[in-house]
């Protein structure tokens, strides 16, 4: 950036500092545009009392602050200030904590660490080179190097998954980049290939790791730096104080770890709609005729099949798929339905929205009907009018331009920020279908006079079951993604829910849910201590898929009959509020649960004192004897 | 004056947070806001950056104030503008 876009940069941040009540929504995507790292690092310094709503459009993503550690075998002060500036872009308020430096094991294993008592949400673990390679390593003992390496790197990986195990903390490695000066100083070309082996088997079992073990995930950082400009470290600022990364590779790093923090609090986009015309295809289908339009395997038209491509594997990976254009119906049809060189058909869409209605309208109605929040969506298209037009009257949805040579669709539409999830499941392939159940039972709501007509017609069966090996990694992903009916805010992560599921003295149970249209999936979950005397119900979370039928009625229900049947006497239940929970707050009240004392005891009743929950619309069937549990 | 000490000033105060206009050549930079060995690794970055010179680390270490980094960034733009030889 030039000498005056910085100081233009600046200035907005100082006007910010200057008046603790002013505001600049367009801050934050400033700062997401912004590719120079010197700048980001003194505008994140600038604005570490900020929060993210006087810096972005659209209502706050989440009301409580994002604890996170960063815990660095290296000088990484650098990297602070950048986290900060792309976490409050994402519309999370951060909270950082710095772990001293070089001290990345004791702060993981010892118990009574700074970085334990942080209490992190997220961990950052980073490594350079000299963390895995001994300084005096002999270049004619590359079998004896490789075997140091490997223990090393082993270390690491228990070292942080027992930290996520004991913690709750979603901790996040990442493969080490091998310095310039390492590689050279093998002069053998053979010699060199077995360097490069044995560095890759290395971050290969940082990566795998970062596959299998549970709260665990690991960022491919030697990857992104092939896209990265200059060396991964200057050696004069690794010599005076042990900063082994530039500032480039630190921003290359932040963008990684901020787009980890949108997965880990299910920031990650949750749909994407389309237009068509010069978008998912060139030309103008209305003009040109549906034998007209460009795709295919030439220039242009093999950019808008390759656009169709990545939008066909995001929909695998389970983002909804819709479109969205000024265009006559049957053109579309003919086109999604027949044309040859079609890569995505009717059915990838749950939505195909070709008429000449405004397209934020059309958008903020399909939003309804798939009771998804705005801030699910992201919205491409060429055209300036219409991104300006969803962007202002529509400022949750993240909005794509599809300006410019069209070979650069595709890497605007994949930005890693805007997908971020933390892994996907088997639901994910099926979502498409599910949401379009969802749509024709909003339709089928409209049909009805009365709600209570409206859910017997449904007729809504409700599961529940302990949570298994194959329903885990789906519940696990809900609580990250669910904001709504979410009784404390918390995601308790796959450690978490894994070890209280293994315990005698807790329940992890499973919703699902199915009625006239279909089976919903796991839709929900409840997290449970089981004491003798009491029933403690630690958190619940429900899809907001399935809100407004009284599915949470009927898990409460079958939680005190589990209570009941376990001899307890009480049912205790905790809720706290975070600014988004409102659908959730009137479930305890209402059930004749009452706080014993104060706005931070918890819920509770005598389980005799409780009458029937489950409504009349609704049948409970538990999947197992109770004694499963 | 120096040629970089026209600009220098502004780009000290954007990494010290010193205002710009009470910055002179004579400026001590142990005197400004917030000096210390992060804050001088973040200037000779900064400084790099905005001249696209590389300067001598250990002699960037001895430089005590405004006025002699500017002098600095200068002797190294001329060497680079000189073609060798």
């Amino acid at each position: 950036m030039t000498g005056t876009g910085a100081d233009a940069l600046l200035a907005r941040v100082d006007a910010l500092l200057a008046d603790p009540a002013a505001t600049d929504p367009g801050l934050g995507d400033e700062l997401a545009r912004c590719d120079d790292p010197l700048l980001l690092c003194e505008a994140g310094l600038l604005l570490a009392d900020v929060t993210a709503d006087r810096v972005r459009r659209g209502t706050p993503r989440r009301t409580t602050p994002l604890r996170i550690a960063v815990a660095a075998t290296f000088t990484a002060d650098g990297v602070e200030p950048l986290l900060r500036t792309g976490l409050l872009a994402a519309g999370l308020d951060p909270e950082i904590h710095l772990c001293p430096y070089d001290r990345l094991g004791d702060q993981l294993t010892d118990p009574a660490s700074e970085l334990t008592a942080f209490r992190p949400d997220i961990t950052l673990c980073l490594q350079d080179s000299t963390a895995l390679l001994p300084t005096d390593w002999d270049p004619t003992d590359l079998d004896g190097v490789r075997a140091i390496l490997l223990e090393r790197a082993a270390a690491t990986v228990d070292a942080a998954a027992a930290f996520a195990a004991r913690t709750g903390s979603a901790v996040l490695l990442h493969t080490v980049p091998l310095p310039r000066p390492d590689r050279d100083t093998v002069i053998g070309h053979r010699s060199r290939a077995a360097l490069g082996r044995i560095w890759r088997e290395t971050n290969t079992l940082l990566l795998r790791a970062g596959e299998e073990h549970d709260g665990l995930y690991t960022a491919d950082l030697e990857a992104v730096l092939a896209d990265t400009p200059g060396p991964v470290r200057d050696e004069r600022r690794y010599r005076y104080g042990r900063m082994a990364w530039t500032p480039h590779t630190e921003l290359a790093y932040a963008r990684e770890a901020s787009a980890f923090a949108r997965a880990v609090t299910g920031l990650g986009r949750k749909v994407l709609v389309l237009d068509l015309d010069n978008t998912l295809w060139g030309g103008v289908v209305g003009d040109d005729g549906p034998t007209g339009i460009e795709l295919g395997t030439l220039y242009p038209g093999d950019c808008y099949t390759d656009l169709q491509r990545r939008a066909l594997a995001l929909r695998r990976q389970g983002v909804l798929l819709a479109v969205c254009s000024k265009n006559d119906a049957g053109p579309v049809d003919e086109v999604l339905s027949g044309h040859p060189d079609m890569v995505l058909r009717p059915d990838d869409f749950v939505a195909v929205l070709a008429d000449w209605q405004p397209k934020d309208t059309r958008i903020a109605a399909l939003a309804e009907e798939l009771a998804l929040g705005l801030d699910a969506f992201a919205f491409a298209d060429d055209s300036a009018f219409e991104c300006g037009l969803v962007g202002g009257a529509l400022p949750q949805v993240d909005v794509v331009h599809l300006d410019g040579d069209p070979a650069g669709h595709s890497s605007k539409v994949l930005d890693p920020a805007r997908w971020a999830q933390l892994g996907t499941t088997a639901t994910d392939t099926e979502r498409t279908a599910l949401y379009r159940r969802r749509r024709d039972r909003h339709r089928f709501g409209a049909a009805h006079s009365s709600a209570e007509e409206y859910l017997t017609g449904l007729g809504i069966r409700v599961h529940i079951r302990p949570v298994d090996p194959f329903t885990l990694p789906r519940l696990v992903q809900l609580a990250s993604r669910t904001n709504q009916f979410n009784m404390t805010g918390t995601a308790h992560g796959e450690a978490v829910t894994r070890r209280m599921a293994d315990s005698p003295d807790h329940a992890v149970l499973t919703v699902e849910v199915t009625d006239r249209f279909g089976a919903e999936g796991v839709v929900g979950g409840v997290w449970a201590d089981r004491g003798p005397e009491s029933w403690r119900v630690r958190n619940m979370v429900l899809s907001c898929r399935v809100l407004s039928r009284g599915v949470e009625r009927a898990v409460l229900q079958h939680v005190t009959d589990l209570a009941r049947a376990a001899g307890a006497t009480f049912v205790e239940a905790d809720f706290t509020p975070t600014g988004r929970n409102g659908p959730a707050a009137r479930l305890y009240p209402e059930a004749g649960l009452a706080r014993a004392h104060g706005d931070d005891a918890p819920y509770r009743a005598r389980l005799d004192a409780l009458g029937p929950l489950t409504p009349d619309w609704i049948a409970l069937t538990p999947k197992e004897a109770l004694d499963h549990v | 004056m120096s040629d970089a000490m026209t600009t220098l000033p502004g780009l000290v105060a954007r990494v010290t947070r010193h205002p710009a206009d009470e910055i002179t050549a004579d400026s001590p930079f142990t005197g400004l806001g917030r000096w210390g060995s992060l804050v001088a690794v973040r200037l000779l970055a900064t400084v790099e950056q905005a001249y696209g010179v590389r300067l001598d680390l250990r002699h960037y270490l001895t430089i005590r104030t405004v006025g002699e980094l500017a002098a600095e960034i200068d002797r190294r733009l001329e060497t680079r503008a000189t073609p060798a030889g």
